[in-house]
């Protein structure tokens, strides 16, 4: 069965994440108006990423279970590259555990009643200004993605998402998208999950099965064609409609976060 | 007179460290425990071997059991999963953890446990066993397989068995199973965590796995199971098996 191959230090798997930091992405994020679509986005992706290292966790350290990368895109102008160390395509979880941006700090309590200092590491901090180079991104996942698979071929297949509020300034974005969807490991194909964040305050639609159900909005239909459908697990997991895509059109923060979640899971059931 | 063989080893590709099995056993006071401990957890091997040191070691016997029923098994596991949890939580040192280990370990360890203990008579054994999860006895006469529990077929075994909490949690539920039985000279119990005990109640039947586990030295043993991985008999998973033969 397709999307099930076991993940473990030997056969890590891959999650790479898309960061639109154009300068819209200055605007309120959804209803929530005193946060920018750049703070929710690098809150949900810190989040995660602190998240995959929980799932990684044993008591004597974090286990290489993954490989991360996170591509920017837009804020330099044409800027298109690695957001995660130097120039590191992709980085181990572990490295990321070892190496944050910087440290939040909050108290917690623990079971035996004493309160500790807990420290949160934060890797990204957000970023909007210049324009939308997606294309040039999707390229860039391409070739990264296309790498990898070649040193693990028999792994769960990589997940790709790609956090956007804005249309490509620099063409066409759906063969780009369409060719990393055909990258394959024994496992199955790569998966490119799109989410498109708003400042609207309608309501999300989250994971649709066909075009119809997306407003009359050729952008919004193309990110939906470039989408993978969900695999099985993922359906189950989600418990959502089969046919189901990758896919989010006006995103708000809790939307993102749902959509990271459910995209991510079936991965980390695989940890053993 | 009784024979005790054991055998434990980590899932192939981990370190002997990683193994997060468990077994405790003390002959004199016919007491066994195994489990398995959840590898998506923090100090779940810890979590395992409080429970099979603390069943060998305390006091608790499943013979003081005035009725062996339902509810008074219930009462008695709960009282020795209280102590067991509250031994787990005094062992680990929480103000030194990091971040994500203490936010880890905070929800928690499980395993899944098997306890077993016999009371010796004249020509035969009294058993009582409990489980929680998919730790296995299999009962073997004359070669022959007779009785497992508490699953009783390959195909039964999950991803997802039962196990039991290292920290109290609101709305845990699981099922006690508890079984008594007689053994008598000449058969063997074998109590195994799941992976090993998936593979006897798939192929034990056929071949006399008693004999060919105890003939085999450590070394030999350890081959033995990871040409069974290897060859795709076997699921790639920390292995812990205990053999019992009365002689």
């Amino acid at each position: 069965m397709p999307y099930s191959a076991e993940i473990s230090r030997k056969n890590p798997g891959c999650i790479m994440f898309l960061l639109d930091q154009s300068g819209s992405m200055a605007e309120p994020f959804g209803k929530q108006k005193n946060i920018r679509k750049a703070d929710g986005a690098a809150d949900a992706i810190n989040s995660i990423l602190r998240a995959i290292i929980f799932r990684c966790t044993k008591e004597t350290g974090v286990r290489d279970y993954f490989e991360v990368s996170v591509i920017g895109y837009g804020a330099r102008e044409g800027y298109v590259g690695p957001l995660l160390g130097e120039k590191e395509k992709f980085v181990k979880i572990s490295w990321l555990y070892e190496h944050p941006l910087r440290i939040e700090e909050k108290i917690e309590e623990t079971p035996k009643g004493e309160k500790v200092r807990v420290r949160l590491p934060i890797w990204f901090e957000p970023v909007a200004e210049n324009g939308t180079p997606m294309c040039a991104a999707l390229q860039l996942a391409y070739n990264w993605i296309k790498e990898w698979i070649e040193k693990h071929p028999n792994s769960f297949p990589p997940i790709v998402f790609n956090i956007t509020d804005g249309i490509a300034t620099d063409g066409d974005p759906e063969p780009y998208g369409k060719k990393i969807m055909e990258l394959a490991t024994s496992d199955g194909n790569a998966l490119l999950f799109n989410c498109h964040i708003s400042g609207e305050e309608a309501e999300p639609i989250i994971f649709p099965t066909n075009e119809e159900e997306l407003p009359n909005d050729e952008y919004a239909r193309k990110l939906f064609r470039m989408s993978s459908e969900l695999p099985e697990p993922m359906i189950r997991l989600g418990d959502l409609r089969k046919g189901s895509k990758g896919f989010a059109f006006n995103a708000d923060l809790a939307a993102l976060i749902n959509f990271l979640d459910i995209g991510t899971r079936p991965a980390l059931d695989q940890l053993k | 007179m009784f024979n005790v063989k054991f055998f434990s080893m980590q899932k192939l590709g981990n370190e002997p460290y990683e193994n997060e099995d468990s077994f405790c056993y003390d002959l004199g006071k016919g007491k066994f425990a195994i489990a398995d401990g959840a590898t998506e957890c923090c100090f779940s091997k810890l979590w395992a071997t409080i429970l099979t040191r603390h069943f060998v070691e305390s006091d608790f016997s499943l013979f003081s059991l005035k009725k062996f029923v339902k509810n008074d098994v219930l009462k008695a596991l709960l009282s020795f999963l209280y102590t067991s949890q509250r031994i787990w939580i005094n062992e680990i040192d929480w103000t030194s953890l990091k971040w994500n280990v203490l936010e880890k370990a905070k929800k928690g360890a499980f395993a899944s446990f098997l306890g077993f203990e016999m009371v010796r008579e004249e020509e035969y054994c009294q058993w009582r066993a409990i489980s929680i999860g998919d730790c296995c006895l299999i009962h073997f006469r004359s070669r022959q397989l007779v009785n497992s529990f508490p699953l009783r077929d390959s195909s039964e075994f999950g991803n997802k068995p039962e196990m039991l909490p290292s920290i109290a949690l609101p709305n845990i539920r699981f099922r006690v199973n508890y079984r008594r039985g007689k053994m008598r000279r000449g058969e063997n119990i074998i109590l195994a965590t799941d992976a090993v005990a998936e593979w006897i109640l798939r192929e034990g039947k056929m071949i006399s796995i008693c004999e060919t586990i105890s003939s085999l030295k450590e070394e030999e043993l350890r081959d033995f199971f990871r040409r069974l991985i290897e060859d795709g008999r076997m699921r790639n998973d920390d292995i812990t098996l205990l053999i019992l033969t009365f002689m």
